[in-house]
């Protein structure tokens, strides 16, 4: 797609978690996607799909013990690039904060509540560029202010429960942009707040990206967010990647049938009412190992005998180029249509 | 101490008391009601688990209102299952794993408040009357010339008290439907 | 007569402070005025966003939580008034579904267990329903046994088997955590079901299952629903009116199809403007009304209009001064049976008054 060199490169990213007497879980298996300046790469799926695993792991968050990294994810700066995954604890604390920044879901717990905002804020500046006193006050209320919250010299002075839910994920924004990161990771920014306050959220990064050229990984579950933020869409199940493409190819031609049910399960606000929803059966418990097929199978409406030999393979959809998915029986759209609804039930049943 | 669940006023008046009695040492506690009654062995008895009482008190009513609010509670109320009912076979079992565990703690411990009453003369004066405590007490004398008089009754102690965490763990283990196999 | 009718709700729940002695300071007015009414075999969905007293309504209408004022008449009865043994007997035909589906089960009960507990309270089952007293260890193996049929029953409609009897909550996935609270409500044959966030804390997958399941229970056994959830989209498919609340109010009512159509209540449109769509070419061409600023305090709601601190429609006439009830348009008969609390609602509809730029939400961004 774009000629440019990526910011961020990952390839075959994978996550295995392993518990003394427990069987290891392989919580991200396999995942590759780059990040491009001044675009929003989104990873979507439901719970387990491990795409809050890769943020952490891209972050170095993850903890050490128990816990096996694998794959690459290059960064490129401009002394050089670096591979994330293999950097010592030291030079990642220097990246993060300076060149990576990470938004999580609740603001109230990112925040130390004994320590008011603008200590908070002020540390990052003092830490990472270097700002002493006054000048690093007023430079975070200046951030404060950007980021859209009313009288910041007052708010620099409360402490996180003084503000609402939406002033704290703005606090923590301001936060992760005030070394001007390259890269932004976004894990759920906005799950926790009213969709009023979403929607300044959201327009507030759509404006970093495009005003500041950061290059912003968002992970989500809401495919509403996704249609209206990102530029390329990765759809996470079970650890891998189903399908990947440009905003405008997934929303009007899905191919994984995972896709296609989520968005057949998503109630849209512009659908006449009494639409029926064409939900997926079964829960994502209903898994079978990748190693041993396709492991969205045993909730497939769609599923061949060939979905049960071996991995399927990311491979290029009809539309070619940057669309892909994992699919070797992909459904067309006149069958789709065919399909009887229903069912839900008795699949999820049968684990019971 | 369910009363805790009902009516603010009397949680208050209750409250206050019990936080009166953890403002007393525990052993001043014990040993006053000993005092009060004359020293035998139900005495030492009585007075080192009135001596516990505050501290469970505390425990289950903070148990108790953390579990009343639960949906669990409120979804109980909305089938229409009467306040008693809801207080004994809803927010009561789930309550009392902190419970448990106290008193797997509290055992060790109310075991050497015992012999303590007795060593300082509150327990049953009847000298053939074999008592941890007691015999501890007594052991102190000859610690230098017959060690073992003191070593058997405190492993006594050491294995009971260690014996009774181990129930403690595994009472919890039995009622918690999570942890069955 | 509609089976649910509320009338002028009021639920304030006092501020305490004090270390030994608690004094009121103030009043959280949680709930403040709200009329609706249900209709049998209908859907009334309740929107709003946190702290505009959806879920204290919900549980007002059940007697959860202490009604300070108003009435509430449920098949012609006012439960407002009852006692409490009355309103626990008449709970049998108003049930709840809950939000946390994991943790509104006791976890120590198993899913048997959980679905009698309404059964046994309400004695129901057995051959004699007259209310005599039961005879003996044969009556009570028949009531038992019409007691555990009806909990299959209602487990087979939620789409679960008698399997799930002796198996524990946590031994489930959220979604048939859910079905076992449906089938909870269910058992006791109720006529209304309050779903309080039925399905938010689900997968989206599993979401529009229990949305369908809702749907067929509907269709198969009549059942009046009213839902409170703070998803538009979500109570938009499924309800036949619509709420929608702010700040302890009920500022807008209609037609399911007739609000999305023409949203008529200010914070109605930034409601609306603010759910994302899943369609890329909807969500670039769309309109956004950016709120500014955050909810204010239910404890101490704005004079006037509630919502006029926020509202890009703002007048300087009557806003700030005079609370807005809700009321039909005047003058524009097609909007029907659609309601709204907004003075200016004619003229904002008419496009005689616009929205100011200064006071929709100012995002600066820096260099």
């Amino acid at each position: 797609m774009s000629s440019s060199t990526p910011l961020l490169s990952v390839d075959e990213l994978s996550v295995v978690f392993r518990r003394r007497g427990a069987d290891e879980t392989r919580a991200v298996d396999g995942v590759s996607f780059t990040l491009e300046e001044g675009r929003v790469t989104g990873l979507v799926g439901e719970s387990g799909c491990g795409k809050s695993v890769t943020s952490l792991a891209l972050m170095g968050l993850l903890p050490d013990r128990g816990v096996s990294v694998g794959g690459s994810a290059v960064l490129r700066l401009p002394d050089g690039d670096v591979d994330l995954l293999a950097l010592s604890q030291k030079r990642m604390r220097d990246l993060r904060g300076s060149r990576l920044a990470m938004i999580f879901q609740d603001p109230l717990s990112s925040l130390n509540p004994v320590v008011p905002i603008g200590r908070q804020v002020t540390e990052i500046l003092t830490r990472h560029r270097g700002l002493s006193g006054g000048r690093a006050r007023r430079e975070a209320a200046d951030l404060l202010y950007r980021v859209g919250i009313p009288d910041p010299t007052r708010r620099l002075r409360e402490y996180p429960h003084q503000l609402s839910g939406g002033m704290r994920q703005r606090a923590l924004i301001a936060m992760a942009v005030a070394c001007r990161p390259r890269l932004m990771i976004a894990d759920e920014p906005t799950t926790a707040l009213d969709v009023t306050i979403q929607a300044q959220i959201l327009e507030l990064l759509r404006d970093l990206v495009v005003e500041e050229g950061t290059a912003l990984l968002m992970i989500t579950h809401d495919l509403g967010v996704v249609a209206g933020l990102c530029d390329d869409i990765n759809v996470l199940y079970a650890g891998r990647a189903v399908e990947r493409a440009p905003r405008s190819r997934l929303f009007a031609d899905p191919t994984h049938p995972y896709t296609v049910g989520l968005l057949g399960s998503i109630p849209r606000l512009d659908a006449p009412r009494g639409e029926a929803l064409t939900p997926v059966r079964g829960s994502v418990n209903d898994n079978i190992a990748w190693a041993d097929g396709c492991a969205f199978a045993p909730r497939c409406d769609h599923y061949a005998t060939a979905c049960l030999q071996g991995p399927p393979a990311l491979v290029p959809t009809e539309d070619g180029g940057d669309h892909v998915h994992r699919c070797v029986n992909p459904r067309a759209d006149a069958e789709a249509a065919d399909e009887e609804p229903g069912g839900a039930a008795e699949d999820e049943e049968e684990r019971a | 101490m369910l009363g805790g669940r009902w009516g603010r006023q009397l949680d208050n008046v209750v409250m206050r008391v019990i936080d009166m009695m953890l403002a007393l040492p525990t052993l001043l506690l014990a040993v006053t009601v000993a005092a009060l009654v004359g020293p035998s062995l139900l005495t030492v008895m009585l007075a080192v688990g009135v001596a516990q009482v505050p501290i469970f008190a505390r425990l289950l009513r903070g148990a108790m209102i953390s579990q009343g609010g639960r949906d669990y509670v409120l979804a109980a109320r909305a089938l229409g299952v009467g306040e008693r009912r809801i207080a004994l076979t809803h927010i009561l079992p789930n309550s009392m794993g902190p419970v448990i565990v106290q008193s797997t703690l509290t055992l060790a411990t109310a075991i050497i408040d015992a012999a303590a009453l007795s060593y300082l003369g509150l327990g049953n004066p009847d000298p053939s009357f074999p008592e941890w405590g007691t015999m501890l007490a007594d052991a102190q004398r000859f610690l230098s010339s017959a060690p073992s008089l003191a070593v058997y009754p405190a492993l006594g102690i050491i294995v009971t008290a260690l014996g009774f965490t181990l129930l403690g763990e595994a009472m919890r283990e039995a009622l918690d439907p999570k942890l069955r196999k | 007569m509609s089976l649910l009718r509320i009338e002028d709700l009021k639920v304030h729940f006092p501020i305490r402070q004090g270390v030994v002695i608690d004094r009121t300071i103030g009043h959280v007015r949680a709930v403040d005025g709200v009329s609706l009414a249900v209709e049998r075999g209908q859907t009334y969905g309740l929107v709003g966003e946190s702290g505009c007293g959806k879920t204290t309504l919900g549980r007002a209408v059940l007697r959860l939580t202490d009604i300070t004022g108003g009435a509430v008449w449920f098949d012609g009865r006012d439960l407002a008034g009852l006692d409490a043994r009355s309103m626990r007997r008449e709970r049998r035909r108003l049930q709840m579904v809950f939000q946390d589906p994991l943790g509104s089960l006791n976890p120590r009960q198993n899913v048997g267990s959980i679905l009698m507990e309404g059964l046994r309270t309400h004695g129901i089952g057995g051959p004699d329903r007259g209310g005599e007293a039961p005879r003996g260890r044969e009556h009570r193996t028949l009531v038992l046994h019409e007691q555990r049929g009806r909990v299959v029953q209602a487990l087979e409609r939620v789409g679960l088997s008698a399997k799930a009897l002796t198996r524990y909550p946590h031994e489930f996935s959220g979604g048939q955590r859910q079905r076992i609270g449906i089938a909870r409500a269910l058992v006791l044959e109720p006529d209304l079901i309050i779903c309080d966030e039925p399905v938010s804390a689900l997968d989206v997958s599993i979401q529009a299952q229990v949305l369908n399941l809702l749907e067929e229970l509907q269709g198969e056994l009549g059942l009046t629903y009213l839902v409170i959830a703070h998803d538009l989209a979500v109570v938009r498919h499924v309800s036949d009116v619509v709420g929608v609340m702010y700040l302890g109010g009920l500022v807008e009512e209609a037609d399911s199809d007739d609000l999305y159509r023409t949203p008529l209540h200010p914070y109605t449109r930034s409601l609306m403007s603010a759910v994302p769509v899943p369609d890329p070419e909807v969500e670039d061409a769309r309109e956004r009304i950016l709120l500014a600023g955050d909810l204010p305090s239910p404890a101490d709601p704005p004079s006037g209009c509630r919502f006029h601190t926020r509202c890009p429609w703002r007048q300087d006439e009557r806003c700030a001064t005079e609370r807005p009830e809700l009321r039909r348009l005047e003058g524009v008969p097609e909007t029907g049976t659609h309601r709204v609390a907004c003075h200016h609602a004619e003229r904002i509809l008419s496009g005689q008054i616009q929205p100011s730029e200064e006071r929709a939400e100012r995002i600066v961004h820096g260099a």
